[in-house]
C-alpha cells in the first residue's frame, strides 16, 4: 500500500536518512523504533507527506507522490491519512465530537453524515459520554482516544502516530495500544507509529529499527 | 467558527494564498531585499535584518533595509565576518524608528559570532529546534547564542518567546528561510526545519483577519495567539499551515478585509 524506495534526507550537513526502501502493506501495525535523533519523525513525516525527501520517492497504492500538485496533495492527505501525535492537537474551543467532525467537514462531508461517523467511532473508542466536553475537561487518555477518531474519520488508508503514547500513564497507555490493535482486527486499519515503547513495538506487526539513518 | 463553515473557508482561503502568492508579492513586499542577492549566506543575513526591521511602512522597510545593505557595502557575509572596528562604525548613521546604529553594530558583531563559532543562522535556529522539536525552543536558543555578547539596550529587538512575545519577524523570517513552492516567493533555502512545525508570523494584519474570519480567538496578539491560530491552520493544511500567511495578510493588506 505504501511504498518507500530509496528514501534521502540531510539536514545542514548532517544526512538522517541514508536510503531507506520499504514497503507497508495494508492491515498492519508498524513500529518504527530507533534512539533519539535516529531519524524517525523525519521518516514518519516523509511517509505522511509532510516532509519532502532529498530524493527518493514515497508510492501509496502506486501513486507517485512527487507528481501531486500542492492543492492535490493536500487534499489527498485530508482523505488518505490520519495523523496523531504525542500532543493531541484538538481544537479548545470545540467539543470532542467536533473535533473528531472537522477533517470531514474540511473532506465536504455532509454534516450528518459526518456526525453519524464520527458518533459511532467515539462510541466505539468508548468515549459517547464525553461527546459534549471541551478537550479541557478531558483527560490525557481521553483526549488521545478522541484524537485517534479524528484521525480515522474520513476513513484513512494509514494513521501515522508520532509517540501516541508518550505523554501518558502506564494504565491509559495500555489502553490506547490495545484499542489500536482492536481497529486493525475489527477494521483492518494501518497504523505506522514511532515509539519509545518496547512492549508496544513487540506486539507490532513489524519493527522497524533505525539506526544512523538505515533500517537494520 | 461556525462547525459548517470549515470547508468553504478552507476554499476560500486556498484561493487567496493561490492569488497572493505570487512574484507580484516580492514588489511591494521587503523580502526583495533578501532576493536581490545570490549567495545562501548573503541571503540569509539580508532576510534576517530586513525582517528586524520589519515594522511600521513597507517602503519604509525596504528602503531602510536597502541603505542598511548598503553601508555593508552590498555584501553582508562578508562585513559580518571581516569588517573591522571602524568600518562597523560607519553602522552608526543607521537608524529605523527605534533600532539605530547601536543596534545595527551589535547584530553584526552578534552575528559575526554565529557565523564563527555555530556554523551560521540555519544551524542556530536548526540546532533550536531540534532541542524541543518546536519553533518556540529553536526561538529560545537563538535568543540565548543571539545575546552572548552583553548589549542590554538590544534585546528589544529580538522576540523573547519565553516571555509570551509573539515574534512576528522571526517567524516571517522562518517563513521565507523554510518554506519552498513553485511560486518562488519564499527561498526554501533551509532544510532543517520541517515546513509542518512553521508558526504565523502574526501581526496586526493577520490577526485582525484572523479573527474576523473566526480562525482566532484571542484578543491580544501573543505567542499564545500564534499558537492559537496556526493550530487552526494546521487543521486546512497540516504539511503547509504557514501557506496562509499569504491569504491573510493579503486580505488585510490589499482588500482591507
Amino acid at each position: 500500500m505504501i511504498k518507500a524506495e530509496n528514501i534521502r534526507k540531510s539536514f545542514g550537513t548532517l544526512e538522517v536518512l541514508k536510503g531507506i526502501n520499504l514497503e507497508i502493506p495494508q492491515g498492519k501495525v508498524y513500529s518504527i523504533v530507533g534512539a533519539s535523533g535516529a531519524g524517525k519523525t523525519t521518516l514518519l513525516q516523509i511517509l505522511g507527506t509532510l516532509g519532502k525527501p532529498d530524493s527518493g520517492e514515497i508510492y501509496f497504492h502506486n501513486k507517485k507522490i512527487s507528481a501531486f500538485s500542492e492543492n492535490e496533495l493536500s487534499a489527498f492527505r485530508n482523505k488518505e491519512i490520519g495523523f496523531v501525535f504525542q500532543f493531541h492537537h484538538l481544537l479548545p474551543e470545540f467539543t470532542a465530537l467536533e473535533n473528531v467532525c472537522i477533517p470531514a467537514f474540511i473532506a465536504r462531508v455532509p454534516k450528518p453524515e459526518a456526525e453519524k461517523k464520527a458518533l459511532s467511532l467515539l462510541g466505539y473508542l468508548g468515549l459517547t459520554d464525553r461527546i459534549q466536553h471541551k478537550p479541557s475537561e478531558l483527560s490525557g487518555g481521553e483526549k488521545q482516544r478522541v484524537a485517534v477518531a479524528r484521525a480515522l474519520v474520513n476513513n484513512p488508508s494509514v494513521v501515522l502516530a508520532d509517540e501516541p503514547s508518550g505523554n501518558l500513564d502506564s494504565a491509559n497507555r495500555d489502553d490506547l495500544h490495545d484499542l489500536l490493535f482492536k481497529l486493525r482486527d475489527d477494521f483492518g486499519q494501518t497504523f505506522i507509529i514511532v515509539t519509545h515503547d518496547d512492549n508496544f513495538a513487540e506486539r507490532s506487526d513489524k519493527i522497524i529499527h533505525i539506526r544512523d539513518g538505515i533500517i537494520v | 467558527m461556525k462547525l459548517g463553515d470549515w470547508a468553504d473557508l478552507k476554499v476560500f482561503l486556498d484561493e487567496k494564498v493561490v492569488q497572493y502568492n505570487q512574484p507580484f508579492f516580492i514588489e511591494t513586499d521587503p523580502i526583495q531585499v533578501p532576493k536581490s542577492f545570490s549567495e545562501k549566506e548573503d541571503i540569509e543575513i539580508a532576510a534576517f535584518l530586513t525582517a528586524t526591521i520589519s515594522w511600521g511602512s513597507r517602503p519604509g522597510i525596504i528602503k531602510n533595509a536597502q541603505k542598511l545593505m548598503a553601508l555593508m557595502e552590498n555584501k553582508p557575509h562578508d562585513f559580518i565576518l571581516n569588517s573591522s572596528g571602524s568600518e562597523q562604525e560607519t553602522l552608526n548613521r543607521f537608524v529605523h524608528r527605534t533600532f539605530n546604529g547601536n543596534d545595527c553594530i551589535y547584530f553584526v558583531r552578534s552575528l559575526g559570532n554565529i557565523y564563527k563559532n555555530y556554523g551560521g543562522l540555519s544551524s542556530v535556529f536548526g540546532e533550536g529546534f531540534q532541542k524541543g522539536k518546536t519553533v518556540k525552543s529553536s526561538f529560545e536558543y537563538f535568543y540565548t547564542v543571539f545575546f552572548e555578547p552583553a548589549g542590554e539596550r538590544t534585546r528589544k529587538h529580538i522576540a523573547d518567546v519565553s516571555k509570551g512575545a509573539s515574534a512576528k519577524r522571526l517567524n516571517m523570517f522562518l517563513r521565507w528561510m523554510i518554506r519552498k513552492d513553485k511560486s518562488g516567493v519564499d527561498f526554501g533555502l533551509w532544510n532543517n526545519i520541517p515546513v509542518s512545525a512553521l508558526m504565523l508570523p502574526l501581526d496586526v494584519h493577520t490577526g485582525n483577519v484572523a479573527r474576523k474570519l473566526t480562525l482566532l480567538t484571542r484578543k491580544q496578539n501573543d505567542w499564545k495567539a500564534v499558537e492559537e491560530v496556526s493550530l487552526v491552520l494546521r487543521n486546512f493544511d497540516p504539511g503547509d499551515p504557514v501557506k496562509y500567511d499569504f491569504a491573510l495578510f493579503g486580505l488585510g493588506i490589499f482588500e482591507r478585509f
